[in-house]
């Protein structure tokens, strides 16, 4: 496998298709996990760092979960790939700017990451298309199973495991999952949906923009404590508070069609109108009417399209990936032309 | 780590109160300091984030307290140092500066113990499971062979390392 066979392969969260991925599009488990009597890599000199690469690496070729994957050193690969990996998820925006001594891991369905000397010595994800939290704690706690036979943790009995940050110790875990939100937006509940989340705990921010400006409906939320609650309950609180907002937005969707069908079908079909004919179009333009076109997709308003198309989209459009697919670097008003073309081909009415 | 955020709406203070709000149907978020918040009229119900709560905590010195000089004996970090960059240098500063980290975590976790996976548990459970099954097989094989001192001797075996297996105070 090489790095240029991820941008046509499909990426698991692309496929839509695990359960409530009509609003959940997917679920992630991320471990963070440090080698005893190591220096974090925050500290490490260059020689230190790379010691410990090569004792992670020699670990984690025994993975079977990563049998025909890809390696990556983030010191042999280029600017632009480290951005499309971050566009994909595989790789977190701090590893992408992370040097020699770092790499990551890349399962062959890509729905699964193993970053090294990151902020800490080992993160791994788990990521998959819909509500499927328990599946992904089970199959991240078995690539950890297998590790920890390798490799000696810092791991004290009462803080658990140790990590560079104080705001991952304990369990080391980061549960999440991303929510399309677009009728609770629509209604006007975002807010009081948005304050409750954080009330009870949790964290959430939205998908994309950054700091004051949230777009494309869709938002992340997690847990924010790792110690002093079990990876079980913290999953389970979780998972809880997802259903109560997967119910809250179905119903929104429900009572929009309801009293206000007419302006969801012109919604639905003016972003499908814009996306399907514009020539020059931004990364939050498109992003905005993705999540209104898959909305109408979701709701039988859109019959021609199916949502792994949608998804697939939200992903291809990011500038890394359009650089990618046409092989060149491209300035950003290249880009808005080139996510024109690309959208009028993939949109093309049947 | 980068200097703190300022409040979007003065400019000058640190913010420390995250709030969203729609206009216009559009989603905003807001990063204010308490003052600019109050004068929002927004309480105290306004949510601080771990991450804010752990750089005020590490990087508002009280002015006029000693810097904190603590080092951890592995890394050479001092507890100053992270208070600055919000990381810490390797596993032994846990050790090193308990007493400096219980109330951050007892700040951002409400707990101070940790619960769930450890890993000789897990690995301790394989070898067991592992050695319990290869015992019941040459059970299965001794008593198939009418070598019934051996079976005898293994079945004791398997007594004992049965009982181990059993957590603690699971008697009642």
């Amino acid at each position: 496998m090489k790095l240029n066979d991820l941008v046509t392969g499909e990426h698991s969260w692309m496929r839509a298709n695990g359960p409530e991925s009509d609003i959940v599009f997917s679920s992630r488990v991320r471990l963070a996990r440090n080698l005893a009597d190591s220096i974090f890599p925050n500290r490490a000199t260059p020689n230190e760092k790379a010691q410990v690469l090569e004792r992670i690496l020699a670990a984690v070729k025994h993975l079977k979960e990563f049998k025909g994957g890809l390696i990556l050193k983030m010191d042999e690969i280029e600017e632009l790939d480290k951005q499309f990996l971050a566009e994909r998820y595989l790789i977190s925006r701090e590893l992408a700017g992370a040097g020699a001594g770092s790499a990551v891991l890349i399962s062959p369905d890509q729905s699964m990451s193993l970053m090294i000397n990151e902020e800490d010595h080992i993160r791994f994800q788990v990521l998959l298309s819909g509500f499927r939290l328990d599946e992904c704690f089970e199959i991240a706690s078995r690539i950890d199973e297998q590790l920890e036979t390798r490799l000696e943790y810092a791991y004290s009995p009462k803080l658990g495991y140790l990590s560079a940050c104080p705001t991952n110790v304990g369990t080391g875990i980061r549960v999440s999952a991303m929510l399309h939100l677009p009728a609770l937006i629509l209604i006007r509940q975002i807010e009081q949906v948005l304050q409750a989340i954080i009330k009870l705990g949790l964290a959430v921010r939205g998908l994309y923009g950054e700091g004051t400006e949230w777009f494309g409906n869709l938002f992340q939320i997690s847990n924010q404590v790792t110690l002093g609650k079990s990876e079980e309950e913290l999953i389970a609180s979780l998972e809880k508070v997802i259903r109560q907002i997967v119910q809250s937005e179905k119903n929104a969707r429900a009572s929009l069609l309801k009293t206000k069908s007419e302006v969801l079908q012109d919604k639905v079909g003016r972003a499908a109108g814009i996306l399907r004919n514009a020539h020059v179009i931004t990364s939050r333009e498109t992003i905005d009417h993705l999540s209104t076109l898959r909305m109408g997709i979701d709701l039988s308003l859109v019959e021609d399209l199916d949502r792994q198309s949608v998804n697939e989209l939200f992903i291809l459009t990011q500038p890394a990936h359009l650089q990618k697919i046409s092989g060149k670097t491209l300035d950003a008003a290249v880009r808005d032309v080139e996510r024109g073309t690309l959208l009028r081909q993939r949109l093309q009415n049947n | 780590m980068a200097k703190p955020r300022l409040c979007d709406v003065c400019k000058e203070h640190p913010a420390t109160v995250h709030y969203t709000e729609i206009v216009n149907n559009k989603l905003r978020k807001l990063n204010l300091c308490e003052h600019c918040a109050r004068e929002k009229g927004l309480g105290v119900t306004a949510h601080f984030s771990v991450a804010e709560i752990l750089k005020g905590l590490t990087e508002s010195q009280p002015a006029g307290e000693p810097e904190d000089e603590t080092t951890c004996d592995f890394c050479g970090l001092s507890f100053s140092r992270f208070r600055k960059v919000g990381r810490l240098g390797c596993p032994h500063c846990y050790e090193a500066f308990y007493e400096q980290l219980e109330p951050i975590l007892s700040d951002v976790h409400k707990k101070t113990e940790h619960v769930g996976k450890s890993p000789s548990a897990a690995a301790l459970i394989d070898t067991t499971t592992k050695r319990l099954s290869e015992l019941n097989r040459k059970l299965v094989q001794a008593v198939e062979n009418e070598e019934y001192e051996r079976a005898a001797q293994l079945r004791d075996e398997i007594k004992a390392l049965e009982q181990q297996q059993k957590p603690t105070g699971d008697e009642t």
